[in-house]
């Protein structure tokens, strides 16, 4: 076993691990700081695949940004960080029926297929090759992304507001 | 860089009503809102410039390098869409000012929830296909909370959000599944490359994509077995936003996923045994649920469960042969109009009676407003499929369609749960015509209303007089 | 030019519902004439089809024996046409909705409430059964038919008795389920039928209908569309065991639209099973001819006796009305010339026999507001030229030599009986009971010691005679010369037996 799939596995496993983790613990602020390790451990996926931009990426907006705001929200909102979550029963026998059936759907397929290798060489950086997408074959998606964080902001913006003028 | 593939005209509608949305936003923002009374006519100029497009297109080269096509069907669900916009947004409006809602964030929520729709009819890559459900959905779970002062259209948001995103996970997941093992995020080329790795292993990652992106699909549209958010969302949600979520953002849902089943042609054996299953099972269980409600939003919930089944079984049966999607497309503008008008003309109806959708509103329409209760009946028998309406050649299509590609058996399942829906159609006929009104007095539609129902009505009529108007135009635009 | 008639004739009172839509509603007379002028014009051009009407043609699988046909594309991406056209079977049948239609505007006279709604859905009616009739296009005869329900169903839930919003309501849906039966069958016959609605067409791939090696659900392919339209064609004859819409219907309704009911509305079921069943399977025909026949001959003893338990005048006419459907169900099912023609006849016959029963009830039931049978007596005494009337209808009824019913019954059996000598003789026992529960009613609602409660009940007016007048002369015409309206479909029938037969 080289260090490149030893590496791998590890960060698969911290990322499954620290998942489960999020899933599972009832206390919100454990969920949000394990949220971490599993974004960290895609992150390093990103590099081992050699998507080196985009392993930056969600270093910088999943961690730096997006999660560090989740922390900010529990720590400030009173009665949050303490907040434990339970999910009920049943909900959690459909849960587990629903999962283990995608999980042996992905399994099935995992090991059946037969993955073929392209022999194209990586390569060095992924960076421009990213951009040039944006502004060409992926012109439209980025465009449609943007009315969607638009759409997303206003409508947060003026939920938030509401919830305050009604106090 | 190359930017040959460009050709923005192709996007123009779209551009239109997202630049009406931003429009609106920035003078709602410029006037500090005292002008919001006339945005109202910047959205319905913007609607308007798109539909006058679609209607006679400059162009039908596709568009931003192959994302965004010309095709009929993206023309015939663009049409769709605005339609149905025109049609909700005075409504929508009005309903806002009545209740001291912002009107601004409404309007533009809604252009960009169309932008959203129409993107997903035109789509022509799944990344493109994603983000435009991503872009209606997520519009509509802010309108369908913003519209709200009571908690059940809160509940209603949270409701929708949460099932929208399970939908968004598997869909997504798919589509992974499916490109990797296709080598394409084409939905054109998907075809093409999923025959290249089938009888190789790959193709049981393709099939667990199919699966998985059919699974988010039934969601989307609110088929069984996920169905379950439809009851609560719909009626918990203000019927404008309810309006809109039924017609427009399922006419769009249908026109996107068509053409991905349409692609996946090759693998029909796949997934045709698995959409049979489930549009047999919705039309069965819609109709039957419909059937039994006492509350008349909620009829019409259950009732639009029971056409995404006969447009699932539209789509399976056009989709399996290959064929082009013209009666999922007939079925779906006649099913848009007359559902947006039904949801309008239910909140006045409720509005000047019990004030929760009870069917017993409608005892003695007919003496408070015999025009009214003349056009609910044709509306709703338009929905009910009777001839000459328009609603019967959708029908005829979908079930001539199912017939020809060899499911007669779903066929004659779909015709005799469409009795069952003329049935549930007609409780709300006979009290309008058959009772005595429980409450006197005349019962005034205002001159927005009037035009929505008039204009519904007269669309059905003529759609079903004339089904060439509307299939040769879709055919002529985009050819 | 000439071959717009039928079109005209369809749609002018089409044109007649929307200009009453646009009348003001206070002005009663003015929307009662409106609705006669534009009922008039039917009846005008359907005497003169009538007239005009080619009598050597042939019609039914023939197109040259069609007359005032009339070929439009309608839907060209599935070959739907406007496609009309009479012959022989549709001529008489053309002939009597257009009079009836005339006839009932003025037996609607005393409708009060909601005039305008009334008379535009009646002509609206009218429409779709004039359409129904002269369609030769699958789908535009599956549109017309429909078009049919809606306004019966407003009609009857609307201006009906007291359980009208029930018997409205079950008649929609029983017609209703047996017409989209009809739409799945239609279907099928599109795809193996060469992409066609078109019925002359599809009369043409009869062979290959029949062809043993097509199969659908697993069964053989003409055999499981013939029941699929001969279920829907049943429920609206009404063949036993579907026939229970019929009494509720007819019970509520208001007069002249048990009229439309009964004389024309009833017919649709036999017309299509002649236009559409029979020869385009003309197979399965053969095969289940002999059921057919049997279905018939329960329908006229059950019909009758049925009908002689009843306490109430207008189901017992409505039940009447079972029995009579049975001969045109057994003289059909004969598949002989005299047995079709005696069908056929007995369809027209009928019509107007049944229409003076039910015009006959309701100048009873305006004047006494009730229809039992025992509780009126002696009003031959009271009411002469009504009874006189009455009694031409009746006896008409029993089929009693000199009136039209007669012929076409003897017809009937003179058919039947070169085909079941059995089931003849059975059927004519039909005729035993229906002049026992015809013959009792008159007893006890015209002979007898006179009620003294009717004693002064008004005689019948002119307005009234008008309705009935010319369908009596009509029925006595006929019972003496059927010709004139024999002849126009002697061609054809004799052809449908020949293609059923010779198959």
């Amino acid at each position: 076993m080289d260090i490149k799939t030893l590496l791998e596995l590890m960060f698969g496993l911290l990322t499954v691990a620290s998942a489960i983790w999020v899933a599972f613990t009832p206390k919100l602020l454990h969920a949000g700081f394990s949220l971490l390790f599993t974004f960290f451990g895609v992150a390093g996926l990103y590099v081992m695949l050699g998507a080196d931009f985009l392993a930056a990426v969600q270093v910088l907006v999943y961690i730096g940004g997006i999660l560090v705001l989740l922390l900010f929200g529990i720590l400030l909102t009173t009665a949050m960080p303490t907040a434990e979550l339970t999910v009920g029963g049943t909900r959690r026998g459909q849960g587990l029926a629903l999962g283990m059936l995608l999980l042996g759907l992905l399994l099935l397929a995992v090991f059946r297929a037969g993955w073929p290798l392209s022999m194209n060489a990586l390569p060095e950086t992924t960076a421009s090759d990213i951009g040039k997408g944006f502004m060409t074959t992926w012109l439209l998606p980025f465009e449609v992304a943007s009315i969607l964080l638009l759409g997303a902001m206003l409508g947060a913006l003026h939920l938030a507001r509401r919830a305050g003028e009604d106090q | 860089m190359d930017f040959s593939g460009l050709n923005v005209a192709a996007l123009l509608p779209e551009l239109l009503v997202s630049g009406g949305g931003l429009l609106v936003m920035a003078l709602h923002a410029a006037f500090r809102g005292r002008q919001d009374r006339q945005l109202v006519w910047v959205s319905l100029a913007s609607v308007v410039a798109a539909l006058a497009f679609c209607l006679n297109p400059l162009t039908v080269e596709p568009g931003y390098f192959g994302s965004a096509l010309s095709d009929p069907m993206a023309f015939a669900g663009r049409i769709t869409v605005l339609a149905a916009l025109v049609l909700l947004l005075p409504g929508g409006v009005a309903y806002a000012r009545s209740r001291n809602l912002p009107q601004a964030e409404y309007l533009s929520l809604s252009l960009f929830a169309a932008t959203g729709m129409m993107a997903l009819a035109s789509a022509g890559d799944l990344i493109v296909l994603f983000l435009a459900v991503e872009v209606l959905s997520i519009s509509l779970y802010c309108l369908a909370g913003l519209m709200g002062e009571r908690e059940s259209s809160r509940q209603a948001a949270l409701t929708y959000f949460l099932a929208g995103s399970f939908a968004s996970g598997f869909l997504l997941f798919g589509m992974a599944l499916l490109s990797g093992s296709a080598g394409t995020l084409d939905i054109a080329a998907l075809g093409t490359g999923l025959a290249r790795v089938s009888g190789t292993g790959t193709q049981w990652v393709a099939l667990g994509g199919v699966v998985l992106m059919i699974a988010g699909l039934l969601f989307k549209v609110g088929a069984v077995p996920f169905h379950s958010w439809v009851a609560e969302v719909y009626s918990g949600s203000p019927t404008v936003v309810t309006a809109f979520m039924s017609t427009a953002a399922k006419a769009a849902a249908f026109a996107g996923f068509g053409r991905v089943l349409l692609a996946l042609g090759s693998v029909s054996e796949a997934w045709v045994p698995l959409v049979g299953i489930c549009a047999g099972a919705t039309m069965i269980l819609g109709n039957f649920t419909a059937l039994v409600q006492g509350n008349f939003k909620r009829m019409l919930a259950f009732s639009s469960v029971a056409h995404a089944g006969y447009l699932l079984l539209g789509l399976m049966a056009v989709g399996a042969a290959g064929e082009s999607l013209e009666a999922v497309i007939f079925y779906l503008l006649p099913y848009v109009l007359a559902n947006a008008a039904l949801f309008l003309v239910a909140a006045k109806v409720s509005q000047a009676g019990s004030g929760n959708y009870k069917l017993d509103d409608y005892k003695g329409l007919a003496r408070r407003n015999p025009w009214l209760a003349g056009l609910l009946a044709l509306l709703l028998l338009g929905l009910a499929g009777m001839p000459p309406l328009a609603g019967f050649m959708g029908k005829f299509m979908v079930f001539s369609a199912a017939v020809r590609a060899g499911h007669t058996g779903l066929a004659v399942l779909g015709i005799l749960t469409s009795v069952v829906a003329v049935f549930t159609y007609l409780r709300p006929v006979v009290y309008a015509w058959f009772h005595e009104p429980e409450e006197s007095g005349a019962l005034n539609l205002d001159g927005g209303l009037a035009f929505v129902v008039w204009v519904a009505g007269a669309g059905l009529l003529l759609l079903g007089l004339w089904p060439r108007l509307w299939l040769d135009l879709c055919a002529g635009i985009g050819v | 030019m000439e071959q717009w008639v039928l079109t005209l004739m369809t749609f002018v009172p089409l044109l007649g519902a929307a200009v009453i839509t646009f009348l003001p509603k206070d002005q009663h007379n003015l929307i009662r004439w409106t609705a006669a002028a534009f009922a008039a014009v039917p009846l005008l051009l359907a005497f003169w089809v009538w007239q005009t009407f080619n009598r050597a043609g042939v019609g039914v699988d023939d197109l040259a024996g069609f007359q005032y046909v009339v070929k439009l594309p309608w839907i060209p991406a599935y070959n739907i046409e406007y496609f009309i056209g009479v012959d022989g079977l549709s001529a008489p049948m053309v002939l009597l909705t257009a009079l009836l239609s005339f006839l009932c505007i003025f037996a609607s006279w005393g409708i009060s409430k909601q005039l305008k709604g009334y008379f535009a859905l009646f002509l609206l009616l009218e429409t779709g059964m004039m359409g129904t009739f002269v369609s030769l296009d699958f789908i535009l005869f599956y549109v017309f038919w429909e078009v049919m329900l809606l306004p019966m169903y407003f009609l009857i839930g609307i201006w009906g008795g007291p359980r009208r919003e029930y018997a409205a309501i079950k008649f929609f849906l029983y017609t209703l389920a047996g017409s989209v039966l009809m739409l799945v069958g239609i279907l099928a016959l599109y795809f193996q039928g060469g992409q066609t609605f078109s019925l002359i067409e599809l009369m043409a791939h009869a062979r290959d209908f029949a062809n043993p090696a097509l199969t659908i659900f697993g069964m053989n392919f003409a055999k499981v569309l013939f029941v699929a339209f001969f279920i829907g064609f049943a429920i609206k004859v009404p063949v036993w065991p579907f026939h229970t819409w019929l009494p509720d219907a007819h019970v509520e309704a208001p007069t002249a639209i048990s009229v439309i009911l009964a004389g024309v509305l009833l017919k649709m079921g036999t017309y299509g099973m002649m236009r559409i069943s029979m020869p385009i399977f003309p197979g399965a025909m053969q095969d289940f001819a002999f059921a057919i026949a049997v279905l018939g001959v329960i329908n006229i003893l059950y019909g009758a006796y049925c009908a002689m338990a009843q306490e109430d005048l207008k189901k017992l006419v409505a039940y009447s009305s079972v029995s009579h459907m049975g001969y045109v169900m057994l003289g059909m099912a004969a598949l002989t010339p005299q047995g079709m023609t005696g069908a056929a006849l007995q369809m027209f016959n009928h019509g107007t026999i049944t229409a003076m029963m039910f015009l006959l009830v309701g100048v009873v039931y305006d004047r006494a507001h009730h229809r039992q049978i025992n509780g009126f007596g002696g009003l031959g005494a009271v009411m002469p030229v009504y009874t006189g009337v009455a009694m031409l209808a009746f006896f008409a009824s029993m089929g009693l030599p000199g009136l039209s019913g007669f012929i076409a019954e003897v017809l009937v059996f003179l058919g039947a009986f070169q085909s079941y000598k059995w089931l003849t003789f059975l059927s004519a026992l039909g005729i035993i009971l229906t002049a026992g529960y015809l013959l009792w009613m008159i007893k006890r609602v015209f002979l007898g010691p006179l009620n003294e409660k009717y004693k002064d009940m008004p005689e019948i007016n002119a307005r009234e005679l008008f309705t009935l007048v010319p369908i009596g002369l009509i029925v006595i015409y006929l019972g003496i010369y059927p010709i004139p309206v024999m002849d126009l479909m002697d061609g054809a029938t004799e052809r449908l037996v020949t293609l059923v037969t010779s198959f």
